[in-house]
């Protein structure tokens, strides 16, 4: 077989198959005959050992097949993921929502710390106390709010790794594919991770510590175990 | 287990060659027939499966003179695809292979 017949035939082929974009694939072989050319075989050798144009064309006929099966059976997994999809959007939002709400807390946590530490007293919201209690208190709202805003970002990340797993499962059934699943934890590099425990540790013992001792200094202080009545905070 | 057929086994080649460097249809072709019985036809459908499956692209490349090549390169998909899927043949081989070498038998 020549080269001309070789390629008609393969044509012949996949037009019966029904194989799209045929050019591109009697290209490949046409490219493939002029290699081979170039290194001196002649075109009979080439034809014989490229496989016969009908085995060829049912190869690519098979491949074809199955992707059509495949997607076949792939419109309910489609309408299936997008409901899955709404109801996934709909809890990540909720999630993410509380993410907000814990970096709020800490922003007002340290903002009241800074108010305290600072002697702002701002339309009066905070009730008398003398400076001592005060620095102390402030440092205890400081640390919670360091606290709070580490363990948001935990929370975070813990989403964002959520998703990601999410996306990954929905390429997966699309595709037909099976990409490993990704772990559910967040992948912090052991740097990121010492120091987000040594904040989260150092943040919880400060608070604990400052928020006993406010107290204790305060009852001192007052002369009274209620101190906050001594100080008439509620009247 | 899929990995243990021929058209699994010729795709994961096809992945290892192109994660290794963009190459022609014809150059994968060539390089999988010193090590694989096929003939030098068969590597095509499989490039374009792997292609209408998103784990290879195609570009065309100028060489000076001759009419410009199609070459395939891998796409981020295709690595992860690649990577796994290489795993997994490597721990089927090695089971089947302590098992035909009866070096399982020990144990038992």
């Amino acid at each position: 077989m020549t080269k001309i017949e070789y390629l008609q035939r393969l044509n012949a082929e996949l037009s019966k198959n029904k194989i799209p974009d045929a050019e591109d694939i009697i290209g490949e072989y046409e490219q493939h005959f002029a290699f081979k050319l170039a290194d001196g075989f002649s075109e009979e050798e080439i034809a014989a050992k490229l496989g016969t144009p009908e085995v060829i064309a049912a190869q690519f006929a098979l491949e074809m097949s199955q992707a059509n099966t495949a997607r076949g059976g792939k419109t309910f997994i489609i309408i299936g993921l997008w409901f899955a999809a709404i109801i996934e959007a709909m809890i990540y939002v909720l999630f993410f929502a509380w993410g907000v709400v814990l970096f709020a807390a800490s922003l007002a946590s340290a903002a009241t710390g800074a108010a305290l530490i600072g002697r702002f007293n701002i339309a009066g919201l905070i009730p008398y106390m003398p400076y001592v209690s005060a620095l102390i208190f402030g440092i205890c709202f400081l640390s919670f709010a360091v606290f709070l805003a580490a363990g948001a970002y935990y929370y975070l990340a813990n989403i964002k790794q959520m998703i990601k797993v999410t996306i990954r499962w929905h390429k997966n059934m699309i595709s037909g594919n099976m990409l490993p699943s990704l772990p559910v934890n967040p992948q912090f590099s052991a740097k990121t991770k010492r120091k987000l425990r040594t904040v989260l540790s150092w943040s919880v013992a400060v608070f604990g510590a400052t928020f006993v001792l406010g107290i204790v200094v305060a009852q001192i202080h007052s002369g009274a175990l209620e101190f906050w009545h001594a100080w008439s905070w509620f009247l | 287990m899929n990995a243990a057929n021929k058209k699994c086994v010729l795709e994961l080649s096809v992945l290892s060659l192109l994660n290794r460097s963009d190459s022609s249809g014809y150059d994968v072709s060539e390089h999988l027939i010193k090590y694989i019985p096929i003939t030098g036809g068969e590597v095509y459908p499989i490039l374009r499966k792997l292609k209408n499956e998103g784990l290879l692209k195609t570009y065309m490349r100028d060489e000076g003179g001759e009419p410009p090549r199609r070459y395939y390169s891998i796409t981020q998909l295709g690595q992860d695809v690649f990577f796994a899927k290489k795993e997994e043949y490597l721990r089927f081989a090695k089971s089947i292979e302590k098992i035909l070498e009866g070096s399982d038998y020990d144990k038992n």
